[in-house]
């Protein structure tokens, strides 16, 4: 039977070779067969404690064997799973319970104090054997042991919703993006064929659950039944760490991130034909820059290096860029390549737009913002395209090109942050009469700047206590590294706020201004 | 010591943006610490305290934890 569903597929190598390994955690190895049976008891505790199909479940708890198996026992109980980010703020984490409205938060672990904050809002699962004080449970992981490893039945269909993955939104609530099982099916299928994943790969993913990079490494390595090696909290931290934990785990495939890649390039943490088994380095996410895949395509003659590119919107990435050799200019333009099979990339007046097998069925329960991303295709009628807000160029050998964006979203650390958001949590500040915040190129570890240009009321905010209330309401990766009281904001001739006027400041009084 | 355990911890809240539950929150483990917010914290650590710490001398259980932090740096405040 050929897999319809995610779950399907670590179902068949369970069957096929049940004593492989699927997941590889530091010293600990989790087999197919004990990664199938762990999380089919999951599913029959949630399916007893009233999960139904189509539900969402939450859960809070970094990339480690404990979360993967949540993840697939969530499936297999006919729910959605929703990934969060321990790592935000318990403010934002309340709006998307919220708007998700979940059967149960799944938590255990370091996610004690923000399961507590969250449990007003919905049912708490507790996957470990003792509850902590000021936390209820619905269950336990000593009731999940009890349960038998069989699997459950459910009848999910391929086009349902695997999961919701929520990501910046310019009102200032995150926006929630369904993907169906068929979405991260098409792309796994794709990924298999042309990176040649088998059963004898070690594939390794580095980005966290939230992100939807990693249903690739996760998926696609139960598809081909090849050892997915986690990396480590501890390791991710320290470049030659990280390096060395490559070296050990003898992966072959490693899909990356450009900041990680930046990360050891700039701290000089790679040796010449370092790790001799790696064929094979992608990265999704945002741009890498040309000077690092220099640094890593010289060090690593023998590998091969793939830019993927897509929004989460279009699952996992939409088109891809073999990169045929060390390019041999610093300023050359790495383009995002052609579409991978099924999807299609067009461009309207410019803006990069998708259409095909991985277009999401839209926003979570917002037909207003799914309308309006989520077009009629202009040739085809009854499908429809997704707008990127990217712009692009084809260039003369049919490889398209990114060239900047239509709106004002950014990517920083992986993440898209649209700054609208940030706009929004600080017109909620009582402090403030008005803001504006804008982006500026950076050469540092982030590819940009975030400045903020303020009014205040009458008492005159810091940027201290501007950025702690905005701490209670943004993550981290979203706070503006530099402030700038005004008198008022500067204006155009239409009375909008002058945004390149601020930039230009913000340039050229790199000093002056920096809080 | 105790005073120390105070500046990273606010080094954390007002640099970092960073709520550290408490003083022995394992940094880690709960991903409150990436790679990136390492290289920054680091970078603070030496604006703020004139303290410098090479990424490749750092062992990482000094990184558990603000307690764990602010051992390491007063111990290497007090050799300099």
């Amino acid at each position: 039977m050929t897999p319809r569903l995610l779950q399907d597929l670590v179902a068949r190598q369970a069957e096929r070779r049940p004593e492989a390994a699927a997941l590889v955690y530091g010293a600990k190895r989790l087999s197919y067969g004990a990664l199938d049976a762990a999380a089919n008891r999951l599913a029959r505790s949630l399916v007893a404690a009233g999960c139904r199909k189509g539900d969402r479940v939450c859960f809070l708890y970094p990339k480690k064997p404990a979360a993967m198996v949540w993840m697939l026992g969530i499936l297999k109980a006919g729910a959605m799973h929703v990934p969060l980010d321990l790592a935000s703020p318990a403010e934002r984490l309340r709006r998307i319970v919220n708007s998700c409205e979940p059967r149960f938060v799944l938590a255990a672990g370091p996610a004690a104090s923000v399961a507590a904050q969250l449990q007003d809002l919905s049912k708490v699962v507790w996957l470990e054997d003792t509850v902590p004080a000021g936390l209820r449970a619905a269950f336990t992981l000593k009731d999940v042991a009890r349960e038998s490893s069989d699997p459950v039945s459910c009848d999910t269909k391929a086009e349902d919703p695997a999961h919701i993955l929520f990501t910046s939104g310019s009102t200032g609530i995150p926006k929630g993006v369904a993907i169906t099982h068929a979405n991260v099916m098409a792309f796994v299928d794709w990924g298999l064929k042309h990176f040649g994943l088998s059963e004898t790969d070690r594939v390794s993913g580095h980005t966290p659950l939230h992100f939807d990079l990693s249903t690739y490494d996760i998926f696609g390595a139960y598809a081909a039944g090849a050892e997915l090696h986690v990396v480590p909290l501890e390791t991710a931290l320290l470049p030659h760490r990280l390096a060395e934990w490559i070296r050990a785990s003898r992966l072959t495939q490693w899909f990356s991130v450009p900041s990680v890649l930046n990360y050891i390039a700039k701290v000089d943490a790679l040796r010449f034909d370092d790790f001799p088994e790696l064929r094979r380095v992608m990265w999704c996410g945002e741009v890498l820059p040309t000077p690092v895949l220099i640094h890593w395509m010289k060090r690593l003659p023998h590998a091969r290096f793939t830019n993927l590119y897509g929004p989460t919107e279009t699952t996992i990435a939409s088109s891809y860029y073999d990169v045929p050799a060390c390019p041999e200019s610093p300023t050359e333009v790495i383009p995002i390549g052609a579409a991978c099979d099924g999807e299609e990339i067009l461009l309207l007046e410019k803006e990069i737009c998708i259409g095909g097998v991985g277009l999401s069925p839209g926003y979570w329960r917002d037909p207003a913002k799914t309308a309006a991303a989520f077009l009629p295709h202009p040739h085809r009628p009854g499908s429809r395209i997704y707008r990127t807000g990217d712009l692009g160029r084809v260039r003369p050998d049919g490889m398209v090109e990114l060239i900047g964006r239509a709106d004002t979203q950014i990517k920083s650390r992986g993440y898209r942050i649209e700054l609208g958001e940030i706009e929004a949590a600080l017109s909620s500040l009582a402090r403030l009469r008005e803001s504006a915040v804008v982006a500026i190129p950076s050469d540092g570890f982030e590819q940009w700047q975030i400045c903020c240009a303020y009014v205040g009321m009458d008492c005159e905010p810091t940027p201290a206590q501007l950025r702690a209330e905005l701490a209670r309401l943004i993550p981290g990766y979203m706070m503006p590294a530099r402030w700038m009281p005004c008198e008022a904001l500067p204006r155009n001739a239409n009375g909008k706020v002058d945004r390149p006027k601020l930039k230009q400041i913000f340039s050229t009084e790199k000093l002056a201004c920096a809080a | 010591m105790r005073g120390m355990t105070t500046e990273i911890h606010s080094l954390f809240a007002e640099k970092l943006n960073i709520d550290v539950p408490s003083a022995d929150t394992d940094l880690i483990d709960s991903g409150l610490l990436d790679s990136l917010r390492l290289v920054e914290l680091l970078l603070h650590i030496e604006s703020s305290l004139g303290c410098r710490i090479p990424l490749e001398e750092i062992d990482l259980d000094d990184l558990r934890s603000v307690k764990s932090i602010a051992r390491l740096i007063a111990a290497r405040q007090a050799l300099a």
